[in-house]
Parts: C-alpha cells; sequence; structure tokens
C-alpha cells in the first residue's frame, strides 16, 4: 500500500500530477504584463458600486433620488381619478341655495368632484406586506453585510481572532457604517412621510355624521344597549319609512361612497326580514355634499331627490367635518297579518323617553362600500341613533 | 474687487496645504502598490497559469486582479500580508474564469507532435498525463484551485485556506471530493494506476 494517508493515488501517480502541475507553471511573469500593471496604479480607480456605495453620500443622494422617482411612477400607476357624477359637470352649477342654518365651513371652490391623481402612494394590501418585507429584508442585508465583512476582518487579523457577535458590534467602524446605513433608509422614509407621500388607505375610514332626521316619530329613547340611541317608527305593511342620515370622512384623504350593500343590510340587521327594499338618495346639484343640518322641519325627501350615486368625500380637513346628508328611503315589506303600530299624534312632539310596549325590530348600521385612493373597502357604519319600527301586536310573523 | 485678507489667505493656504497631503498620501500609496505588485507578481502570475494551465489568460488574470487590488488597496490594513492577499484576489479571478469557461467550452486541437515525442519516451507516463489532462478540465472550478494549490506548492490545509479565504475543514473536503473526482474521471478515461502503486 503506497497511499497517502487520506489520498486515493499511489506515491508515484500523486509525483506525475505534481510534475503534471508544475509543467503548467509559465515562468515569471513576462515584461508586457508588468507593463501592464504598471499603468494601473496611474488610473484614476473606479468607483466600487456595490452596497457600501450606498453608504457614500453621492450615492445616497443619488439613490434617494431613485427612490423618489420610483415612487412618482407608483403614484402615477396607482392613482385613480375620482369618479364624476353620472351628469354632473366638473364645476358646480348655478348658485347654491343660501344657507338657512351654517353650522359648518362651506365647500370649497373648485373642480368637483376632483378627476386629477390623487398625489400619494397608498399602502394596502399587498404593497404594504411588499414594503413590509422589503424592510425586513433591508435590515437582514445589513447586519449580514456586516457579519460577513466583520468576519473577515477578524480572520484577516495579526493574531486571528474568532468571529462573534459580540465582536460584531463592538467593531466600530462596522458598527458606524450600519447606523449611516440605517440612518439613510430611516430619513428617506421620513421625507417620504413628510411630503404626503406614504398613505394607508386604512387610516381613512367611513363613518357617520352628526346629524340625523326622520318622518314623524314616536318618541326616542338613549340609554339602550350600549348605551345607544333608538328612535321608533310605526311598522306599515308596505309603507315606507322615510329617515335622513348623513356620512362623513374621518380620514386625512377623499374617499369615494361607491355603493350601499342592501343584501348584506337586509340580511344582518335585526329589522331586515320587514323590509323589502332600501333607497337612497343625494342632495341635487352638481355637488353631492350637504354640509349643514337641515332646517327644522324638512322633509328628508325634498331635501335629497337625486339618486344615489358614487360620490367623493372630502377630508374633514377640507370641508369642515368631511361629511354629506343622504336621504334614506326604508320601503316596508307587506305583511298583512302584522298588526300595524301605533299611530304618534302629528300635532304632539316626540317623546324622549319612550318605551314600545309592543314589539319591536331595529336596524343601526348601514354596509357602505367605499374607496381610498383606488382600494376598495367596506365599512359598517353605526348609525347615530337606531332605528326600532313598532309593531301593533305580538304577532309578527311576516 | 476686493483685497484678500489675512484670513483668507490663511485659509487659502490650508487648503492647499490640505491638497498637498491628499495627493501625497495617493502617490505614497501608488509607490507603495507598485512596489508591492512587482515583488508578488511573478508569484501570481505562476500561479494563476498554474490554475488557468493557459499563461495567455493567465496575465489577463493576473492584470485583472492587479487591478481589484488597487481598487481595494486602502482595506489592506497590513501591507505585510499582501502577497496572501494578492494571491487571494488571483485565485477569485481564475475561479471566475474557469467558471465562465465552462459555461463557454473552447475544444482545443491536441498537440499531435507533442504526443509523439512524448508517446516515445514512456507510453504509460503519456496515459497518465493524458488521463490528468482530461480529468482535471472536468473538475468544477473550486476543485480544480484546491488540486492546483495542493500539488504546486505543496501547501498545508492551513495555508491554502489562508490564500482562499475559507475555512479548513472546507478546504479538506473539497480536496478529498476533488481527488476522488479527478481519480473516478481519469479511470473513466482507461487509466488504471499500475499494480505496484495501487491499493
Amino acid at each position: 500500500m503506497t497511499h497517502r494517508q487520506g489520498g486515493p493515488f499511489g506515491e508515484r501517480t500523486e509525483a506525475e500530477i505534481r510534475e503534471w502541475v508544475r509543467d503548467r507553471d509559465a515562468g515569471p511573469a513576462p515584461e508586457r504584463l508588468r507593463m501592464r500593471i504598471a499603468r494601473v496604479a496611474e488610473s484614476e480607480p473606479a468607483p466600487r458600486w456595490g452596497f457600501r456605495a450606498v453608504l457614500r453620500p453621492a450615492y445616497a443622494l443619488g439613490g434617494a433620488v431613485a427612490a423618489a422617482a420610483l415612487i412618482v411612477v407608483a403614484m402615477v400607476l396607482r392613482a385613480t381619478p375620482g369618479p364624476a357624477a353620472p351628469g354632473a359637470s366638473a364645476t358646480p352649477s348655478g348658485p347654491s341655495p343660501e344657507p338657512t342654518t351654517v353650522l359648518m365651513p362651506a365647500m370649497p371652490n373648485g373642480p368637483w368632484p376632483r378627476t386629477g391623481p390623487v398625489l400619494a402612494v397608498p399602502l394596502d394590501g399587498p404593497l404594504l406586506v411588499a414594503v413590509a418585507v422589503l424592510a425586513l429584508l433591508a435590515a437582514l442585508l445589513i447586519v449580514t453585510w456586516t457579519a460577513l465583512v466583520t468576519r473577515r476582518e477578524a480572520r484577516r487579523s495579526e493574531p486571528p481572532h474568532t468571529w462573534s457577535w459580540l465582536g460584531l458590534w463592538a467593531s466600530r467602524p462596522r458598527r458606524s457604517r450600519a447606523a449611516r446605513a440605517f440612518a439613510v433608509l430611516w430619513a428617506g422614509v421620513m421625507i417620504a412621510v413628510g411630503c404626503g407621500l406614504l398613505q394607508f388607505a386604512q387610516s381613512t375610514p367611513l363613518g357617520y355624521g352628526s346629524s340625523f332626521g326622520g318622518g314623524s316619530s314616536l318618541g326616542s329613547r338613549s340609554g339602550t344597549g350600549g348605551g345607544a340611541m333608538e328612535s321608533y317608527y310605526s311598522f306599515v305593511s308596505g309603507g315606507e319609512l322615510d329617515l335622513l342620515i348623513s356620512l362623513s370622512n374621518q380620514g386625512d384623504l377623499p374617499l369615494t361612497v361607491t355603493s350601499f350593500d342592501e343584501t348584506r343590510f337586509l340580511s344582518e340587521q335585526p329589522a331586515g326580514k320587514y323590509i323589502s327594499s332600501v333607497e337612497l338618495r343625494l342632495p341635487p346639484g352638481a355637488s353631492s355634499i350637504c354640509d349643514e343640518y337641515p332646517p327644522s322641519g324638512t322633509h328628508p325627501t325634498s331635501l335629497c331627490t337625486q339618486p344615489f350615486h358614487p360620490f367623493e368625500l372630502p377630508s374633514w380637513h377640507e370641508s369642515g367635518y368631511g361629511e354629506t346628508l343622504l336621504s334614506m328611503i326604508v320601503h316596508m315589506k307587506s305583511c298583512p297579518l302584522v298588526a300595524p303600530g301605533p299611530t304618534a299624534n302629528p300635532s304632539a312632539s316626540s317623546q324622549q323617553n319612550y318605551l314600545p310596549m309592543t314589539p319591536y325590530v331595529t336596524f343601526g348600521e348601514l354596509p357602505f362600500r367605499y374607496s381610498v385612493l383606488g382600494i376598495e373597502r367596506e365599512a359598517d357604519v353605526r348609525m347615530f341613533e337606531a332605528v326600532g319600527i313598532v309593531f301593533g301586536s305580538n304577532e309578527v310573523a311576516c | 474687487m476686493r483685497a484678500p485678507r489675512g484670513d483668507d489667505r490663511a485659509k487659502d493656504g490650508q487648503a492647499m496645504a490640505a491638497d498637498v497631503a491628499v495627493d501625497r498620501v495617493r502617490v505614497d500609496a501608488a509607490v507603495e502598490f507598485s512596489r508591492l505588485v512587482d515583488r508578488h507578481l511573478d508569484a501570481g502570475y505562476r500561479l494563476a497559469s498554474v490554475v488557468l494551465g493557459d499563461p495567455t489568460e493567465a496575465e489577463d488574470a493576473a492584470h485583472d486582479a492587479a487591478i481589484l487590488a488597487w481598487r481595494g488597496f486602502r482595506t489592506l490594513r497590513d501591507r505585510d500580508r499582501f502577497e496572501q492577499w494578492f494571491c487571494r484576489i488571483v485565485l477569485n479571478v481564475c475561479r471566475d474564469r474557469l467558471r465562465h469557461r465552462r459555461r463557454h467550452p473552447v475544444t482545443e486541437l491536441p498537440d499531435l507532435d507533442g504526443l509523439e515525442v512524448q508517446a516515445a519516451d514512456d507510453a504509460g507516463r503519456l496515459v497518465t498525463r493524458d488521463a490528468i489532462d482530461r480529468a482535471f478540465v472536468l473538475l468544477g472550478p473550486d476543485h480544480q484551485v484546491v488540486v492546483a494549490l495542493r500539488f504546486y506548492r505543496d501547501l498545508t490545509v492551513e495555508e491554502m485556506a489562508q490564500r482562499l479565504g475559507i475555512p479548513e475543514g472546507t478546504v479538506k473536503s473539497r480536496l478529498h471530493h476533488a481527488l476522488r473526482r479527478l481519480r473516478a474521471e481519469m479511470e473513466r478515461q482507461g487509466w488504471r494506476e499500475e499494480p505496484g502503486d495501487d491499493a
């Protein structure tokens, strides 16, 4: 046995391989190579691209500019125009009626609904996940890079050191570079946030406004379940209930109310099985926004005459509280077996602490669909006052 | 036009002094780099020629390595370790070139004159060297590099690890698998170890 310890070849073959390898040795470097290399140091060193380049201010600035360009491209791609009302012009037509009771600032003048792109990048859904993942990857990249460089240095040092995490963070140059990289990232994000370029659709919720009205009610009561208020109306088989509701945009961005989910309303509300359909109407005119309280005694259907269509609701800081009124006409089912509810005395005022003596059903949440920055969302808008429909007897099977 | 004041002149002087200092540092670095690379160029070039097996390509590899070394010269703190550092760069460049060669293989015509001379010399030796020749190029770039280092300078595992910048365990593993693969490929070429030399 003539093999070297652990080697697969015998001594003679190893010697042959050694000779074969050494035969490949081309000898000293030729003079032309020395001349080529002599010019290397004379030439300007090229910039070192890669991760270190990010840490240099000039490259960091270039990266920030590139990132800004990407954000602008993203804005153009993701921004969606506001919906135009059918048959409406871009500007309000005709003088707006004089308000009788102005409680909130008037709407801003100018084109309405707005049709230009929204200057913001919506962060939602996959994009939000992508941003979060990218941030995590960036942090991991920095840590890995720092670890690799430090490990290489530790091995190269004289005497060689064993690499460790403790040693990594004790290493001042690496730590300062990593800190600088984080600072560049952080500053970039802060600039983007400061310029309002990053917006979260989640932070623009649709809520209920501050006004509620309806036809002649039996009365109202507070302190019901959860401290909410309830207004009571009589059940009339095949009749209708006229209400005035309000919606408000409680966020910083304009939102577009696109539709009312009648199916969900009828199936999820206790009163749904006594209601055949719900009709929504908007105030007339090019502007769908009505940021006033209705004059006392105004009937809802006379105030809002236009069929429902998608409309834009400005943010609260753009126009008072970013509210609008809607007329809500609730069509009740024909239930001949159900006795109609008690009749209110037309001349009597609404009772403040009315307690129905007969069964009643309520609805208090309005499922609306809306979009923010082109992202579709749904909201169950909880009404300021729930509506109770009072029956005339205990027999309420419809 | 405003006449330069004393403090302006002082600032100008400081700026000029700083420029001169920067230039001097740069010139010093260039001189030192030239001196060091000139001293160790032979070793790098020979190493490249052994790994690549082609003097012309070895020239290009050494040139590329010199450029990379100059760009990263400021990061080399211990100038006494220039040779190891430069050899590591040379080996990395060679490895990249071997990878590129595997992706873009070039078929070389056999040197028939050399075969005749060597065939007259020793037929068995010719078969062995031919088998090595054919088997070596079938190894992966990392394996070619460790085999070349192992037989060219008879480096220890520790020295090889320092030159390659990888752990000793990795060197041992690569060398083990490279030699096994080399033998397997040689045997596939029809080579058999002589009876007195094998197990």
